[in-house]
This record gives structure tokens, sequence and C-alpha cells, in this order.
């Protein structure tokens, strides 16, 4: 942070969102001398990333939850960081080459978390800055907006990231508190991706993996679990995953072709209703639990502030990458996984830097 | 056996002018919620729209599925991908009866004997299964007004031309 | 040493503005009162926050102070913070007390916080009086960046230096510049750039002979055109070379991809009608495929061709996969889905017939091609071999040059100064494999930084004497750091690669590897200093836990709130690997009841074979124990993630019950 005379605070570079990306690139910016304002909603660091569960089995399985701790703890470390959580970007403003940006407390954030790696101000903030990166991230598409999935109608029809909850809650030992693990499991890929017809037509590139972790998880918690994942198209990436896939065929049934309808009975428990293995004929099946997996959103924020620094033209009401000196990276501009996110965040960084260092002499090393 | 004659690649312009089906998924859902998936032939209407885009003019000017839908357009609504399964399924059925004139579907024979155009005299054993009556009531049991029912379908073209399949 | 060191604890009522709610006054006479000693004992409050920077340091200068306690937050947040807040203080100088979520967090009974701040500040007493000090030093760095293989992520590494003023050697195995992607726009102007760049050395048909010295100070010996030798010294090495795509069968009907590329290039009307590729990535890999679906589309949409694709399910990788796919569907390429049994071609007349069962339709299909394009799934190219050979990298079971995500940044591998870009490390397409290029070119930038790198001097070292030149320390080493001198076949210890892990001192067979900053008698130290105060209830458990995984995911359980059991006694070592059975039978030998180790899950440990050296040490432990009749569990490994605060949580309850039960059975 720089104070020239008395005025107002300013830095490098606004990045907004301290999820993956935006971490990975306020990294990048100070490890090259830049000072930066990192403003996140959220009263903590690591958004979406923060509520996996690792997914290591015998071995790791490459989910890199993980990475995020690390990122965070090198971040500490970081002086020219300047972090604002529970903060929101109000307006922006440009002028030549530099931003005027108002930030200021964010409303509807859970208050209860105390705020460990940065500040909250308590009223407005005004800052002068160089160069913008967007990371505001993704949001979880709501399952209930397909009703005859049953999601939100019965305990037993929920999403892989609340799986994931139960996993990091419940260690390797349980499911529920107090009752046991279910044993016939289903995974429902697809869900809210490919749906070209709500303006999603796209793939959201990790579910598949996701899902195979999270089967590989159970299959190896619980051997007794039946699995059948149900997909359309299985996008076997990072190459590990394509691996682990065909180790997992013997203990998870992958079954083409994803259910047209789940019934939830009130005794509990799911039946769906899908092609079945011959693909022809059409059997309703019992699961005790039913895990949709749930693509990626643009998210709200996204498109607010997309809109508020004029990046536009992206696809699907993601934003595109842009140019410096505003530029977008991570889930934002498509999804990606959690090492995708970290390099194009560190890519995005760099492009900035090399723009910005035309106008300002950037410190060496 | 799927294979490709002469004009194969280009047999889905003559089905339908559309494009939106190109974009399927093959996901299988509007069949795993579709009645008629359950008919006998079962109606899989991702095959058909499949058998489309891979030109399998042969196999679908022979099928007699596309004739078991019960037209609820179930599947229209919940394609994700906005192939329009349904408007699918009656082209095909214009389709093959443009390049077959002298095509007889088999739901015609079964409307003409029963009244439906589903084989319901199948569907005995499932419905016994799940609690229902075990006979689906038909006209059938109205021998007068059957008769009265098949004089006026004779009056229909293709119904007159072909009287040979529907008289016995 | 121990003896001479005059050691302070120095606390803080709040971190962050979060309360510690522990009598710090009450604790110093208890600490005492325990046999613990301490040079000074003091408040200093707001530890490590900005506008405070360099007070530690004067507090250790006015008080004489060797080494310091902190008892206030984690050693994760704050010991980060450590060389911007207190900077003159060395990190082996502190150690760091976790009161914040070990015993605040943990803890809501008062009388059980503040034994448990006492057994910890005890334990971090006795770790900080055997920590060795270490002078820092400086090494002179050599200016200038080696990057081996000039493809895409190569010529993007080279451009990156040069553009940021560093020297760059550019050495490539073939005669030509730009690998597999010379043709492709952003690829040739790289190309011109760099040829025109006085900054970059280009060394055509050269390769690496022999590497010798650490990062900052490579030398490399490189035989180029015509089987000369010359030598070049680097501060960094980029390993950019590639894959190699073995070419298919080039009898008509059959044509590979690259000959394809070809013809589409020259006279893309004359090819025939009806193309066939054969595209699953289980047989052309990843990249093939996904070049096969924009191929066949443009021969689909631009040239009026039809063509087939077989692969069983079509990967869609990102923006440009996702507008590829919807291309070739809107251009009337038709996938065909064969099973896991893929196709099988026949030929006939010179045309091909595609057999195989599609999973969709469930049918049998047979497509007849006129020409079936197809590849073999690409291998590690022989310039990654012999790399990987040369520069002693770990490669995984597919050979690529990948060490997967131990560490942080994906370019990094298990060689300190040696950095991986494109696609010797994963399949990339030409963009992100430029990407790669760029990543890894900033890695090597920062490593030359301003000339001179900081390294401990000559603190770890192998006692000559009792070496038996075994070499498991020159196989164990993580990083690299243990070389072998070629006179004498011993190995040598690199002060700038060894980060202190400590794993070969644990490993060695002699013991003969000697100073480590956290040298197997600290945990012995903090093992006798955890046994005091006793816990009123149950066996005292140590849990010691790897610096990246088991204590992160211990302090966030703290942070979180979950009870963990007064009687387990968390201690932090730099890696789980150090704790071997001499450690461990340490501490049952101190009284140590129960001993936890927990790392990372095997195959995700920073230092490659550190969680799966604990878990064998426990295990033979464990053995022993039982065959001498004793149990078994008290000594126990566990692999916890950094993210997994509850299963810390629910391990460490276990342990303790565990332990209650057993102690109650008359032995």
């Amino acid at each position: 942070m720089t104070i020239s005379g008395g005025s107002q605070p300013s830095a490098d570079v606004l990045i907004v969102g301290g999820g993956v990306a935006g971490i990975a690139a306020a990294q990048a910016l100070a490890d090259r001398g830049l000072d930066v304002l990192l403003v996140e909603k959220q009263r903590r660091l690591g958004g979406k990333a923060a509520e996996l569960a690792c997914m290591a089995t015998q071995q790791c399985r490459r989910c890199s939850a993980c990475l995020l701790e690390d990122a965070i703890q090198a971040l500490q470390g970081t002086r020219s960081v300047r972090i604002r959580l529970g903060t929101v970007v109000e307006e922006a403003s440009r002028t030549g080459d530099t931003f005027q940006i108002t930030v200021g407390p964010a409303k509807d954030v859970d208050t209860r978390v105390t705020p460990l790696h940065g500040v909250t101000p308590k009223s407005q903030e005004r800052w002068k800055v160089s160069g913008v990166i967007l990371c505001t991230g993704f949001d979880v598409f709501d399952a209930s907006t397909r009703p005859f999935l049953g999601y939100g109608r019965s305990k037993d029809v929920i999403t892989t990231l609340e799986l994931d909850h139960i996993l990091a809650r419940n260690g390797d030992r349980g499911w529920d508190e107090g009752s046991g693990p279910p044993s016939k499991v289903a995974f429902v890929q697809c869900v809210g991706s490919r749906e070209r017809k709500a303006g999603r037509g796209y793939c959201s590139q990790v579910c598949c993996s996701v899902s195979l972790r999270l089967a590989g998880k159970l299959a190896f918690l619980h051997p007794e679990m039946e699995i059948v994942v149900h997909y359309i198209d299985l996008q076997l990436q990072p190459r590990s995953v394509r691996s682990y896939h065909a180790s997992l065929t013997k203990k998870v049934v992958f079954q083409q072709g994803v259910p047209g309808e789940i019934i939830t009975p009130n005794e509990g428990g799911v039946i769906i209703r899908s092609v079945a293995e011959d693909g022809t004929a059409v059997e309703p099946v019992s699961f005790d639990k039913a895990v949709l997996a749930v693509g990626m959103v643009p998210s709200k924020e996204t498109q607010k502030l997309g809109d508020m620094f004029g990046l536009k033209g992206g696809r699907f009401g993601f934003v595109s990458a842009g140019a410096p000196p505003v530029l977008a990276a991570g889930t934002c501009v498509f999804p990606r996984d959690i090492p995708g996110s970290i390099d194009d965040a560190r890519d995005a960084a760099d492009r900035l830097i090399r723009a910005i260092s035309g106008n300002k002499e950037v410190a060496h090393g | 056996m799927i294979a490709l004659g002469e004009n194969s690649l280009e047999m889905y312009k003559d089905v339908s002018q559309e494009e939106d089906f190109k974009f399927c998924m093959t996901c299988g859902i509007c069949i795993a919620g579709c009645p008629a998936s359950r008919a006998d032939p079962p109606l899989l209407i991702r095959n058909l729209v499949r058998k489309v885009i891979l030109g399998q003019e042969d196999d679908l000017l022979n099928d007699d599925t596309p004739w078991t839908c019960v037209t609820c357009s179930r599947c229209e609504e919940v394609c994700p991908q906005d192939v329009k399964p349904f408007e699918m399924g009656l082209a095909i059925r214009q389709w093959q009866c443009k390049n077959d004139e002298t095509r007889l579907p088999p739901s015609l024979v079964e409307l003409y004997k029963r009244g439906y155009t589903q084989a319901v005299d199948k569907s005995q054993e499932l419905r016994a299964q799940v609690g229902m009556k075990d006979k689906l009531p038909t006209i059938t049991e109205y021998p007068d007004l059957l008769e009265k029912y098949q004089k006026m379908l004779m009056q229909i073209e293709i119904i007159k031309a072909n009287d040979y399949m529907f008289g016995g | 040493m121990a003896e001479m060191q005059k050691i302070g604890v120095l606390y803080s009522n709040s971190v962050g503005g979060r309360p510690l709610n522990v009598d710090f006054k009450k604790l110093e006479k208890l600490i005492a009162g325990d046999g613990g000693s301490f040079a000074y004992y003091g408040e200093v409050p707001d530890l490590l926050v900005e506008g405070s920077e360099g007070r530690l340091a004067e507090v250790m200068k006015s008080r004489g102070l060797d080494g310091i306690v902190l008892a206030a937050g984690s050693a994760r947040t704050l010991g980060e913070r450590l060389p911007i807040l207190a900077p003159g203080v060395g990190r082996e100088q502190v150690t760091f007390v976790n009161i914040l979520d070990h015993c605040t967090g943990a803890h809501e009974d008062a009388a059980v916080r503040e034994r448990k701040a006492c057994a910890l500040v005890r334990m971090g007493l006795a770790r900080q009086r055997v920590m060795s000090t270490i002078e820092k030093d400086k090494l002179e760095v050599f200016d200038a960046v080696a990057v081996v293989g000039a493809g895409p992520a190569g010529l993007s590494a080279a451009s990156w230096l040069a553009d940021r003023g560093r020297k760059v050697v550019l050495l490539e195995s073939g005669n030509g510049l730009g690998g597999m992607a010379s043709c492709e726009k952003d690829v040739a102007a790289l190309i011109s750039k760099v040829e025109a760049s006085d900054a970059v050395e280009v060394l055509k048909e050269a390769r690496i002979e022999e590497v010798r010295g650490n990062k900052g100070s490579f030398t490399l010996s490189i035989v180029k055109q015509g089987g000369k030798r010359v030598e070049r010294e680097v501060g960094a090495i980029v390993v950019s070379t590639g894959l190699a795509y073995p070419p298919g069968n080039e009898e008509e009907p059959w044509i590979s991809y690259a000959k394809l590329d070809k013809r589409r290039r020259e006279a893309p009307g004359d090819l025939p009608e009806n193309l066939g590729f054969i595209a699953d990535p289980e047989v052309v890999g990843e990249l093939v495929a996904q070049h096969a679906i924009t191929v066949a589309t443009g021969l689909a949409a631009d040239h009026g061709k039809h063509s087939f694709i077989f692969m069983g399910d079509v990967p869609v990788r990102g923006e440009s996969g996702q507008s590829n796919y919807e291309a070739a569907l809107m251009a009337g390429v038709r996938f065909f889905r064969p099973d896991a049994r893929g196709v099988k071609v026949e030929v006939k007349d010179a045309k091909a017939i595609v057999k195989g069962l599609d999973i969709i339709l469930k049918q049998d299909f047979a497509i007849t091609c006129d020409l079936i394009v197809t590849g073999e799934r690409p291998r590690v190219s022989d310039g990654s071999r012999q790399a990987a050979e040369v520069l002693r990298l770990a490669v995984e079971d597919d050979a690529f040059l990948q060490p997967g995500n131990i560490t942080y940044l994906p370019t990094y591998t298990t060689r300190q100064g040696v950095l991986i870009a494109g696609a010797a490390g994963t399949e990339a397409p030409t963009p992100l494999a430029m990407r790669g290029g760029r990543l890894a070119a900033i890695e090597a930038d920062a490593i030359l930084g301003e000339g001179t790198i900081s390294i401990g001097a000559g603190d770890v070292e192998i006692d000559q004497a009792a070496c038996a030149a075994c070499l498991t320390c020159f196989r164990i080493c993580p990083v690299g750091a243990i070389g072998v001198s070629v006179d004498r076949k011993v190995p040598r210890i690199s002060d700038v690669d060894c980060r202190d892990c400590g794993i070969c001192a644990a490993a060695c067979p002699q013991r003969a590897i000697k100073n480590f900053l956290t040298p197997e008698l600290a945990i012995l130290e903090m093992g006798r200093a955890c046994l005091k105060p006793a816990p009123p209830d149950g066996p005292v458990v140590l849990a010691l836990c790897c610096a990246r995984s088991g204590y992160a995911a211990a302090d966030a359980a703290g942070e979180l709130g979950l009870p963990i059991p007064e009687n387990v006694r968390v201690a932090r070592v730099p890696c789980a690997g150090i704790v071997s059975t001499n450690v461990i039978f340490g501490l049952l030998n101190l009284g140590v009841d129960r001993v936890m180790v927990v790392g990372c899950p095997i195959d995700n440990c920073q230092n490659k074979h550190g969680s799966n050296l604990a878990r064998r040490w426990v295990e033979t432990c464990r053995d022993l124990i039982a065959n001498l009749g004793g149990d078994a569990n008290s000594v126990s490994f566990h692999p916890i993630a950094s993210n997994m605060p509850h299963l810390f949580a629910q391990r460490a309850a276990e342990a303790a019950r565990r332990g209650k039960d057993d102690s109650r059975r008359p032995s």
C-alpha cells in the first residue's frame, strides 16, 4: 500500500474474490513486487474449495482440495497483499490508467465466522488501483429447479458438495449422525450441465472426476456398498483419473444414461428410473441415496462485476478472460478444476504484470 | 446392424428441417420417463433420434415403435438439450408414410381392432403386477358398438385400400 | 550448545483480536513448578502484527535471548509471517505454541485449558532448547536459464525469460524449432522472435549429457551438433521436452494424423468422401482425440466431407473443447460410441470397414470409410526420458515427467531448480503448453532472483567416518539435495537444495546424518516435556503431526472448536517421515503412553517418501510390540490431509479412548 500525501490508499491490482484463483493471482502478483488489494465477500478465504473433503483412499487421488490450505498459508507470509474480508466492491470508475474503487461491508454473509486472514472494515473504503482481476468463481447449480430429480423433497437426494461435507465432517467413519452408511448409492451426472435448453449447454468439466473420486472413496470406506454412476459422457481428466476409473470398474457400476425421474417415497430411499444396463428396458431401481453431480453456473456477482468492469463476451453467462488492465481468471471464465484455476490465475497475473510494467517500473525478483 | 447406405447421411434432412436434434447427448432422460418405453415393443425415443443422426434409413423405415408414442410430450419437457424428441417421433411417422405409401403402422390395426393405438392385450401381466384390474376395458366388450366403429373407420382411405389387413 | 541457550517464553493474550482466555500469569508458576526453565517470561501484546515489525528482535536483544517460545497462535499463520514481521529473527530461533487453537479452541474448561497450555509450552521449550542455530549465507546464482526442448512450451518459456532480460540456453534435440506445433501461427511467431533474440542461445541437435551442481548453480555438459561438447552454467532448468507421437499405419486406407494434417493443408478437396477417425483417448491419447474433433469438423463443414469419429466418451475440455464439440455436432460429424472393446477395422477393396458395438443403440455397426485415420497413444519423448535420467527426476507410472500435485505448483519437479512445462508434464494442447512455458519461466526467474539466494550455511552434514556409503539417503531425498561424489563414492548434502525435512537422517542405518533443524532429539525432548502436567484421566497421547497436513488439520480442528481430548498433545514435526522406530521406542521409553503419527495421504507427501516411511516405521513398531506381548495400538499412523480437521478430531478421540480402555486392563 502506498500512501501519497495523505490521499486515498492505492494498490497496483484489485483482485475480486478470495477463492483458489484469487489467492493464486494475489500470490503471483505479490511475488513480483506488486501491491494487491484482495476483496472477498465471505468472512474467510478459500471460496468453495474450502468446503471439500480429502478424497484419498489408500493413496492420494489428486483431488487437489488440500492445495488451498498451502496457498492460504503462503499468502500469510506476503505483506503486499491487503485482504478485505466480508467486503464487496460497490462502485468502480475508470480515469485513464487508474480505477477508483469503492469497497464496503457485504450484506447477507455469515457473521458468525471469525475473519482469520484479513481485515473486515466496518465502513466504506475508497481505493485507487491500476489493474483488476476478477476471480469471482461460480455458483453451484440449484438442483431443486429440476423437480423430477427430487432434490429438496427428500433428505435422501443430496448433491456431490453435500456428500463432500458428510465425508469431511464424519471423517472416514460414518454417514449421517446416528445412522449407518447407506447400502446402495446412485450418482447422477450432468445435473445442471449440458442443458442447452436452459442456456447451459456446456460441460462443467469437473463433476465426472468429482463423482468418480467420491464413488471411489465410498467404495474404499464401505466395501459392501453398491454404487452406480449414471453418466452421459465420462470426462476422465486429469490423467490420473483415467487409470483410477479403470481400477474402479470392478467396484462401481458405470451406467450410460441418466435418470429421467427420481421418486422419493415417504418411507425414505429413492426409486430411480433410467435407461437400464442393456439400453432398452426401463425398470425402476431402488437406492438408499441419490447423489446429484451438480454443475457450475456463473455466479450472480460475476455478472454484476462483469458489467461494472466492462467484461463482456463470455459464453453461457460467464465473463470473458478480458485484456489488461481488466482480466478475469478461474471459474468465473469457464468451469475448471483447482489446478486449472491456479494456472489460469497465475497466467492472468503475468499478463497484467507485463502490461502494467509498461507504465510503471515493477520491482525485480 | 448399423451401416450406411447411399443417401443415409442426407436422410435426416428429409425427416426434419430442424437443427436442434443434432445436439442430442444421448443422456436417456427421454426414455427414462417415457410411458411408452414400457410398451411392447418399447418406444426408445433417444435411439430413434440417434438413428436419424446416424442415417439408419432402412432400420427406421421398418420401425413401428414411433407409433406407440402416446403423445404425452413429457420427453419434450425434460430434454435438457432441447432436442425436441417428441417432434422427432412425429416427424419420423410422417417420413415413414411419405416414403412408403403402403405403410400400415401396427397401431392402426390395433386401433381398428380394439380402439387403442397400443397393443393393450399384452399389458395384462404388467397391470396385474401393479395391482390394477387385470383387463383393460376396450370397445370389444360392446360388439354392436365395435361394428359401428369399424364401419366408420372403413371410410378412411388407407384402411379401405388395405381392407384385407383389417377384414380378418 | 543446549546448556548455553537462553530461551524466553513470550505470550499474547489475544491473536488477531481473538482472546486466548488463558491465565498466563498462573501458567508461569505452573511451568516453573514443573521444572521448565526459561530466561524471560513476559507478554508481548499483538505479536507479529503489522506495525510491530522488529519488536521481537528488540525483545530478544534486550533480554539477551537466543531463542523464543511464542505462546499464541499457529506456526502456520504466524510462522509464515515471521520473515516480514520480525526481520532479523531466524526461523530456527522461534518455536510456536498454538494456544489459540489447541487450548482455547479445543477446551471449554479453564482448568483443562491451562493444563494443556502448560504442557504445550513445556514441549515448546524442550524443542527450542535443542534447535540448532543457522547462520544465513548468500550464494551467487548463475544468471541464465536452460530450456530443454524447443516446442511451444520451451519457446514460450525462452521468449518470456528473454523479455525479462534473462539469458537463455535453448536446447533442441531436432534440427528445427517448434516441435509438433511448428506450423501454428502463434508458435511460428515465437520461433522468429526467439531466433532473433540476442538473449537466447539456440543449440540444435543438442542434448544434456551431464548435470552438476544444484539450484542456482548448475553446470550442464551439452553434446551439440556434430558431437561437439560445450559447458553452460545456469541457475535453473526448464524441461519442456514434450511428447512423441508414434506414427500410425500409413498404408491406405490407413493414414496417420500427421499425414492427414499435411494432405488437409495442401489439398483438402482431394481427400475422399468418407473419413473415419479412430480417436478414443484410450487409443490415441487425450490430445489427439480433441484434435480429431477439430479436423473432422473442419473437413465436414468446409469441404463437405463425411466425418465419422469412433470414440467411447467424447472429451470436452475447456472453452475450446466445448465450442469444438458444438461445431462438430452442427457440422454433422457422426460420433459412433464403441464399447470398451473398441473397434476392429477390416480392409476390403481399398476401403476400411470399421466394426464395433454402439453402446447407445446396443447394435453392431459396420461403417465403410475411404480413409481411416489413426495413431498410437503418445509416449514420453526420448528427450524427456533422457532428461529425466540425467536430471534424476521422478516420473509417474506412464513416464510423464510430472510428480503430480504434491506441491502447490504443477511446474515443480522432485528436484529443486528444475521446472517442468507443457506436454512433458501432461498432454497439453498448444495454448496450454505455451501457458505452462510461461508459468515455468516465472518460477525460473524467481530462482535467479537478484543474483543471490540465501542458504543455511553448512548445517546438515554427513559424518563421513560413520557413513557406510549405502546411499539410502541419496535414494530417499525428496528434493535431490544429496549427491554422490564421483571420486570417493560417498554422499554429500547440498545446503542449497536441502529442505530440512530430516527423513534421510531418520532412514540412515548408520545414523550418520546430523544437525537438522528439528533433530530426533527435539522430538524426544518434546516427548519428555509432554508428560507434565499429567492429565487427570487417561494416558498421555503424543500426536506427532506433519507440519503440512496433520498439524494443519489439528489447528483447524481447534479453530472450529472441535473437542480434542486433554490427554492428546499435539507436536509439530517437519515431516512424518522423521518419526523413525528409534524415535517411537524412545518416546515409549520416556513414558509416553501412545504415539500417534499423523502424515499426508500416501502419494501426496511433499517429501515424496515421507508418509510411506512413517507408515512403515509405525507398522514395524506395532509388529515388534505385538510380538513382545504389548499393545500394538499404542503406536498408530494416520494419513490426514490438511482439510480434514474433523477426521483429526475423531482419530485423536479414538486414540485417547483406546488408551483409557487399555489402561484399565491388567497387564
